[in-house]
């Protein structure tokens, strides 16, 4: 009777893997779980095989926005090595052609430093439907005037069922060299990301006093960024000194855009081939000094100066001059002094100044030969872009109380100037009278202070407590988006038992008001000055959010764990539908709702809400040294809609040839949404024999709207592998 | 006291490691060992040593009367690290780091991080492998521990790939501070958030006035329940601004019937195509209404 040792036999059992190994190499790689690979005697490797698995269902774009539907072969493989002050990580990962990342560093005692990274993802993009044969899709709008029947808009989709993605490749080198005897580095960087697939294009023909034609196209692109960096760094005694240098170019091998646009009566006299929607080329030079004294001072100075150049290298022939460049300057100082082991404050500003320039005057050459307007408008004139002064000025201190309470303060102000600014202008149909100034506010000041603590009551470093307030107001709000006055409080505790379980929470509340923002209306544009009304517009914003997560270690080898989290945002705002007022400069404004004769319904406190409701629950067993299995389950439900409610009002519309009812119904209906998102995955480690790992994955991820079935789908992955350890 | 104890003497590594042999210390050893900072511990490198008591304190007490035979050390007369102030952990570091160029540092004292209790151990642990850092994949996980709000926000059904491993909190922050709000790393939210969103850059003839000062006045950077990551949904995020169109020249205006709500209150943008910039004028008006 032959006896085998147990040796001998995981000798030939290592053997007839490897072989195995060898065999079905050519299926492909996946990520295994033998990543901890221990203290750094020699060089070591993971080296993992298997298969990947994925199939969508209906649209599964929205179910798996990040997951790429290729089976495939994949694999990966890491590899640590290194002794004396050396060490190098290798790290590759490749699940198929679109999802794959390399890593690579390697550090050679502290005097060189490189790191090389590879990585490709893809992101499935929506096909929003637009076909008008589709139930899903959109129907023309019909209208009757005195013209008679007439679609008044268009819909088509010239790639129906087009399925889009962008496929995101990114590159980058980095090497650190330190300069022989001296406390000093340079450093040169690579970096390369490209984007490339192909999307949906919506846009609008806008011959809109006959018809406007709303599009939906394929659009292939092709987009890169290369990035370069290079700096020293060096300790020169009571200083730092760190000087950066970078360049970036955007590039981009797809065409602009180009379509044959129909003519418009007064807008586009002719008919034809017109560039649009394109993505400028554009470079970008910054160079940055920082310095900084010691770190470990009761006294710590920290400055940096940036100085850099954008400028626009578009490709568009289709209108005359384009130039846009921004120039920019950044300052940043810091002083912090650390008077004693309880309190230490520290003073901050920055200072950014943004200087825009663009041309002032542009040939779009649609109106080139083209006669019926009188004067022919063969130039527009452009706004200048604002010119933006922004300056911080930061005050924050901390007084540590006792050993278990820290209190800290802080009160920031921010002062904004722009230029370009003043009044509305008028808008005139007939001609292309040029808006000259932005309306938004030349000056404006934000002052915030801030109230927080932190609290350690159970004297163990897992455990705390923290929260604080902060008040912000403005004095003039710039956009319809900001406020004039914030309140918001944030509170978190965090406990963890040393092994067994440990749990923690934060709530957040934010309510904000904004009563200075007006929209302005051209009452007459014939009068000197011009006639212009304030409609005031009041907004208010309460925001809240609630986070719990908790967890269990109940034996050993067995972690368990839950979470939640909500976000609720409410806001209600006076809304505007429409801004042409009434032609009679004699009646008076009246912006409550609806006028006879003036376009414009102001529909006040127009309720807006989101909720996001996020669940997830995982757990993790070893259930013996062979076997060991996870799950992870979530679900997310979203909902959001406004509800604009203002009273039908008739108006008589295209100067007396039409006449209809303008009303807020259908308005909360057609654009709200109630998401229910599912997510599980399961997995099972198998360890038949010791540096032996055999492990099978899957998941599964659904979509679903309650108030359309367009977008809804699910997809599932799987992924079988063996990983080895050499 | 972040030396350690003061009638405590200091030992040197293979001391450390002798006495202690038998517990585990030499795995940690060799993994310090092919870190930057075992680098230091060669004199020839001119640069402040950095060994075992660097950081713990003198060792002297702790392995007196320690044996091979199973003794264990007396950790109570090294520096209590979890002990001390987070100030004072920081300092662990910062009082080498100070002697050396970390430019990474460069705003660290005034820091959020730093002025929030949060100290150099809270995230790296030099002793969880010669990197002594996290890797890029893993960054998420470790900021999750006092972030959670973020975590809940990446789960939202439009959000950058965080979970999914393909993007880092720090592809977009500096953990050790900056120069911006939020700790983000390019001169501005926009030069931040166009190094990779290029095609939105610009610079354009026609701007959108909040676009070239702020993306977030439109957009939510971690995660949001509506694509792409906009902090609320058309078309009320733009009628927040902009006043609605009302059709005055069509033959019954825009609010009259609901195919042509549809139309011109749903998605703004599907005929303001160039809502980010563009440079070419518009058809309409005054050229500026960037739906070409």
């Amino acid at each position: 009777m032959i006896v085998i040792d147990s040796e001998f036999r995981e000798i030939i059992v290592k053997r007839l893997l490897i072989t195995l190994l060898t065999v079905i190499c050519g299926a492909g790689i996946a990520h295994a779980d033998l990543t901890n690979l221990g203290a750094y005697e020699k060089t070591s490797a993971v080296l993992t095989t298997g298969f990947y698995w994925a199939q969508g269902d209906d649209y599964s774009a929205r179910a798996g926005e990040y997951v790429s539907q290729d089976k495939s072969g994949s694999g990966s493989l890491l590899v640590k090595g290194g002794d004396d002050g050396t060490h190098f990580i290798i790290d590759g990962n490749y699940l198929n052609a679109n999802d794959f990342k390399f890593d690579a560093h390697i550090d050679s005692n502290h005097a060189l430093r490189l790191d090389l990274r590879i990585e490709r993802m893809i992101h499935n993009l929506d096909h929003l439907v637009y076909d008008p044969t589709d139930p899903e899709g959109r129907t023309s709008p019909t209208t009757t005037g005195t013209t008679g029947a007439q679609d008044q808009v268009r819909y088509s989709d010239s790639n129906i069922g087009d399925d889009y993605s962008l496929k995101a490749l990114t590159g980058e080198a980095k090497v650190r060299v330190k300069i022989p005897d001296m406390p000093a580095h340079v450093s040169i960087s690579y970096w390369q990301f490209q984007k490339e697939g192909d999307e949906q294009f919506r846009f609008v023909d806008e011959g809109c006093s006959t018809q406007c034609h709303m599009q939906s196209r394929t659009r292939e692109f092709d987009r890169t960024t290369h990035e370069i960096k290079g700096g020293v760094n060096a300790h020169l005694g009571k200083f730092d000194l760190n000087l950066i240098h970078t360049y970036r170019e955007f590039v981009t091998d797809d065409p602009v855009p180009v379509y044959f646009f129909n003519n418009h009566s007064r807008f586009r006299p002719g008919a034809g081939d017109f560039q649009h929607d394109a993505d400028p080329e554009s470079h970008m030079y910054e160079t940055t000094l920082q310095a900084h004294s010691s770190l470990a001072g009761g006294v710590n100075l920290a400055g940096s100066a940036t100085l850099g150049s954008r400028k626009n290298d578009t490709k568009v022939t289709g209108a005359s001059p384009i130039q846009a460049e921004i120039d920019y300057f950044k300052l940043a100082a810091d002083v912090t002094h650390t008077t004693s082991d309880r309190f230490s404050y520290n003073f901050k500003t920055r200072y950014l100044s943004l200087d825009n320039d663009n041309n002032n005057q542009i040939d779009p050459f649609i109106f080139d030969g083209v006669g019926g307007l009188d004067p022919d408008p063969t130039l527009l004139s452009v706004r200048p872009s604002i010119d933006l002064d922004r300056a911080q000025y930061e005050l924050n201190s901390s007084l540590k109380v006792s050993k278990k309470l820290t209190l800290k303060g802080n009160l920031k102000v921010e002062q904004i100037k722009r230029t370009e600014t003043g009044p509305a202008m008028p808008f005139s149909s007939s001609g292309f009278t040029n808006d000259l100034v932005w309306e938004l506010p030349e000056e404006e000041v934000i002052v915030t202070a801030k109230a927080s603590f932190f609290a350690r009551p159970f004297a163990t470093p897992r455990s705390r407590f923290n929260g604080w307030y902060k008040y912000k107001y403005t004095d003039d709000p710039a956009y319809g988006t900001s406020s004039s006055d914030s309140h918001q409080i944030f509170l978190a505790a965090t406990y963890a038992d040393s092994a067994a379980w440990g749990a923690n929470a934060s709530v957040s509340a934010l309510l904000e008001k904004n009563d200075e923002f007006e929209h302005t209306v051209i009452v007459d544009d014939t009068t000197t000055p011009i006639s212009r009304a304030q409609n005031p517009l009041e907004r208010t914003r309460e925001q809240e959010t609630v986070n719990l997560g908790i967890w269990f270690t109940p034996v050993e080898q067995f972690f368990t764990s839950f979470n939640y989290g909500y976000n609720r945002t409410y806001i209600e705002q006076d809304l505007m539908f429409g801004m042409n007022p009434n032609d009679d400069p004699l009646t008076p404004l009246d912006f409550t709702a609806g006028l006879t004769g003036s376009y414009i319904i102001t529909d006040r406190a127009v309720p807006y809400l989101q909720e996001v409701h996020n669940f997830n629950y995982n757990f993790s067993r070893q259930f013996s040294p062979l076997l060991k299995a996870k799950l992870d389950l979530s679900y997310t439900r979203s909902l959001g809609y406004y509800d604009p409610d203002f009273a039908t009002i008739n108006f008589d519309y295209n100067f007396g040839a039409g006449n209809g009812d303008a009303s807020s119904d259908g308005l909360k209906e057609i654009s709200r949404y109630d998401i229910d998102q599912y997510g599980a995955r399961i997995g099972v480690d198998i360890y038949p024999m010791e540096n032996l790992e055999v492990a099978f994955d899957y998941s599964y991820d659904d979509y679903r709207d309650k108030y359309t079935n367009a977008y809804d789908g699910s997809v599932q992955t799987g992924m079988a592998t063996i990983a080895l350890r050499f | 006291m972040i030396v350690g104890r003061l009638d405590a003497d200091y030992i040197g590594n293979e001391a450390c490691l002798e006495k202690c042999h038998t517990y585990g210390h030499d795995k940690l050893y060799k993994d310090f060992q092919a870190s930057v900072h075992a680098s230091q511990v060669d004199v020839d490198s001119g640069l402040p040593l950095v060994n075992c008591e660097s950081c713990h304190g003198p060792a002297s007490l702790a392995v007196k009367g320690v044996s091979d035979n199973g003794e264990p050390c007396k950790n109570e007369t090294l520096l209590n690290l979890d002990q001390l102030p987070k100030m004072a952990q920081s300092l662990i570091c910062l009082k080498c780091h100070s002697a050396a160029s970390t430019p990474v540092l460069q705003f660290w004292n005034a820091s959020p991080h730093a002025t929030s209790e949060v100290s150099c151990f809270d995230c790296h642990n030099l002793h969880k492998g010669p990197q002594q850092k996290v890797s890029r994949e893993e960054v998420a996980e470790l900021c999750y521990n006092c972030h959670l709000n973020i975590k809940n926000e990446f789960n939202n059904f439009s959000h950058h790939p965080v979970p999914e491993g393909k993007v880092s909190c720090v592809d977009c922050h500096n953990p050790h501070g900056s120069a911006n709000d939020k700790q983000l790393l390019g001169a501005t939210v926009k030069a931040t958030c166009t190094k990779c969103h290029m095609e939105y850059q610009g610079p354009f003839v026609y701007e959108h006035a909040d676009v070239t000062e702020n993306c977030t006045n439109c957009h939510k950077a971690h995660g949001a329940p509506n694509e792409p990551l906009l902090q609320v949904n058309q078309p009320f995020l733009c009628l927040q601004c902009h006043a609605g169109h009302h059709g005055s020249n069509s033959d019954r205006g825009t609010l009259s019937n609901l195919d042509m709500k549809r139309a011109f209150y749903t998605r703004c943008t599907d005929c303001h195509s160039a809502i980010h910039g563009t440079d070419i004028p518009s058809t309409h008006g005054r050229g500026s209404f960037i739906a070409r």
